[in-house]
């Protein structure tokens, strides 16, 4: 299973100006309206509030993998975000979140849904992978991160 | 233990069987030497000839010295006074089968303490029980509870458009810190494995997840398990369980068709039952199945008292679209063919009184015990104590035997944890440990240390 062709080009953020997690879930449904086709950011946002009241998707060491299947979508997709003062998020070890992947997929794949989810989860365990990430310098360099990571290059 | 068991019938043979290779010592006592030479024929037990509810029997063989007693025959009155005799000698624990309600209902004059039993068996109302509990699982066929409710072990059949299909466990494993679940056994071509890193989930497998109660939903949701309140329910057979379980449903607000083939008994049912239709036919018959509405049924039990109608119905009913079937099946050699069949969910009476009892016997160091229906896999929850030789030691240090799984540890302060193997057991952890019967003796050894 490799992710990487999943990763929205058009959407990976170097600092995400927030201070909240309902801030952090609002800025992520606004820019993904932006750049999925046919993603109600409306639908997602209340998708995501509802999923983050049964748990937490901060999943600890300053990762958050906040998710959901949205009528409409056309294809599911990866979101890349960073913040570099980190957000409060109720995460799993408590520690703020620094590095956010917004996972989105229409209804109708479940099963890929849960394999990217499953990837995605097993690469952001990496403290090295995290490290790289949180100095990488730009967006390509982010993207370059993963794409070795996706390939255990890294 | 020394265990005494009085009659050798279906469910006398199955629990020495089972005691019996866990090294218990066991002694059987039936007036039928031909069931008696049948139970013994591939067991290590004592078989002794005569009538268990006569004092000179019970005082030859040691009743006195008996750790458990249980008493099983077809009658009533031979099981109580078997038991009544048993506190008398001195035996520890004493069970009994009781079919009649009359005995065990509150205002009989004489309760279970003074016939000095400490678990009554009713096999009807433990059927009836055990439907009730299945119907309310929607679309998993098995649940049992440990620590208080709080964990629970919930079995479903993975269908072909399970996102689970194909992928690892190691994979799964991944997804932990969204959705806290792990797969403990899954049965596949009637083989329980108990699942390592790198086996795959495939279409057909009956998949047991240990999980936390208030991540069911949660999880269901993931896995696009469809939950359906149950809004109309088909009933086969208006026998006691029939009864017994149309009347919890109606107090439910739930549509109960029952149908009953004696005219004279549907007479009894429509004078007991509320809001439950009573229908007079053949449960065979597909066209009064289809007249009074097969197509819209949630959920469809037979409970006839063959086991010939029971499949054939079940599988008539399934063909016209009722969405889920109960099986009651007195054999349970066939219980493995039925999945291929359709079948959703067989139930035997034996087994399910037989686990009744065998919980009941694991109590003790171990808090419950449950086997799982149709398996060769249990689980069990154990109490941790301070004096445990492996307290305040990770679970990697813990020598397990292999194919042990601990699914799930219940902290002191009601935290739920599905453990990693670093997971340290603290004094006063309820552990639920997941393992194939053939090993139970280990564990049961090692956890006594």
């Amino acid at each position: 299973m490799r992710i990487l062709k999943y990763l929205c080009k058009d959407c990976i953020e170097t600092d995400l100006k927030a201070d909240s997690k309902d801030e952090v879930l609002r800025l992520l449904a606004e820019k993904s309206e932006q750049v999925c086709p046919g993603l109600d950011g409306g639908a997602l946002l209340s998708v995501l509030k509802e999923r983050e009241a049964l748990g937490s998707t901060g999943i600890g060491g300053g990762i958050a993998i906040p998710h959901g299947k949205i009528a409409g979508l056309e294809k599911l997709s990866l979101l890349l975000f960073r913040s570099l003062q980190g957000v409060p998020f109720n995460a799993l070890d408590g520690k703020p979140v620094r590095i956010i992947v917004l996972l989105v997929a229409p209804e109708d794949a479940p099963a890929l849904y849960l394999r990217v989810l499953a990837r995605i989860s097993k690469l952001l365990k990496e403290t090295n992978v995290i490290e790289a990430l949180l100095s990488a310098e730009d967006r390509e360099a982010m993207r370059d991160i993963l794409a070795k990571a996706d390939s255990g290059t890294i | 233990m020394k265990i005494v068991i009085i009659g050798a019938g279906e469910v006398g043979r199955h629990l020495c069987q089972q005691l019996s290779m866990e090294e218990h010592d066991v002694i059987l006592v039936d007036r039928n030497p031909q069931k008696l030479q049948r139970a013994e024929a591939d067991l290590n037990i004592m078989t002794v000839e005569g009538n268990g509810a006569s004092a000179r029997i019970l005082d030859e063989i040691g009743t006195a010295k008996a750790d458990l007693f249980i008493a099983v025959t077809n009658i009533d009155e031979v099981n109580l006074i078997a038991c009544l005799l048993a506190k008398e000698f001195g035996a520890s624990k004493r069970i009994a089968r009781v079919r009649s309600e009359e005995y065990i209902t509150s205002s009989y004059p004489i309760d279970e303490k003074q016939l000095g039993i400490d678990l009554i068996i009713n096999p009807d109302m433990a059927m009836a029980d055990e439907i009730m509990k299945v119907s309310r699982l929607g679309a998993g066929f098995e649940m049992v509870d440990f620590a208080h409710g709080d964990v629970i072990i919930v079995g479903y059949r993975i269908s072909e458009g399970n996102p689970l299909c194909g992928m690892s466990l190691q994979e799964i494993k991944n997804l932990k810190e969204l959705y806290d679940f792990v797969i403990v056994a899954i049965v596949r071509n009637d083989h329980t494995i108990i699942p390592r890193g790198e086996d795959t989930i495939r279409p057909g497998d009956r998949a047991y997840f240990v999980l936390k109660r208030d991540n069911l939903s949660m999880v269901e949701e993931l896995l696009q398990i469809k939950n359906n309140p149950l809004k109309t329910v088909f009933i086969l057979g208006g026998g006691s369980v029939g009864y017994q379980v149309a009347r919890t449903m109606e107090s439910e607000n739930i549509e109960v068709f029952l149908i009953e083939q004696d005219p004279k008994r549907c007479e009894d049912l429509a004078e007991q039952l509320k809001s439950t239709v009573i229908l007079n036919f053949d449960g065979l018959d597909a066209r009064d199945l289809k007249q009074e509405g097969i197509e819209n049924a949630d959920l469809f039990v037979s409970v006839t008292g063959s086991d010939t109608t029971n499949i054939l119905s079940s599988l008539l009913a399934k063909h016209h679209g009722a969405k889920k079937t109960i099986t009651r099946i007195s054999r349970p050699d066939f219980i493995p063919l039925l999945g291929n069949l359709g079948i959703d969910v067989a139930l035997s009476s034996r087994l399910v009184a037989a686990n009744m009892i065998l919980r009941f016997v694991r109590r003790g160091i171990i808090v419950s015990a449950a086997a799982l229906l149709g398996t060769a896999a249990e689980a069990m929850e154990f109490l941790a104590s301070e004096r445990w030789t492996y307290i305040n030691k990770q679970l990697k240090e813990i020598p397990f035997p292999k194919g042990t799984i601990v699914a799930a540890i219940v902290r002191r302060d009601g935290e739920v944890i599905i453990p990693s193997g670093d997971t340290q057991v603290l004094p006063g952890d309820r552990l639920i440990i997941f393992s194939k019967r053939d090993t139970t003796v280990k564990i049961e050894k090692l956890l006594s240390l």
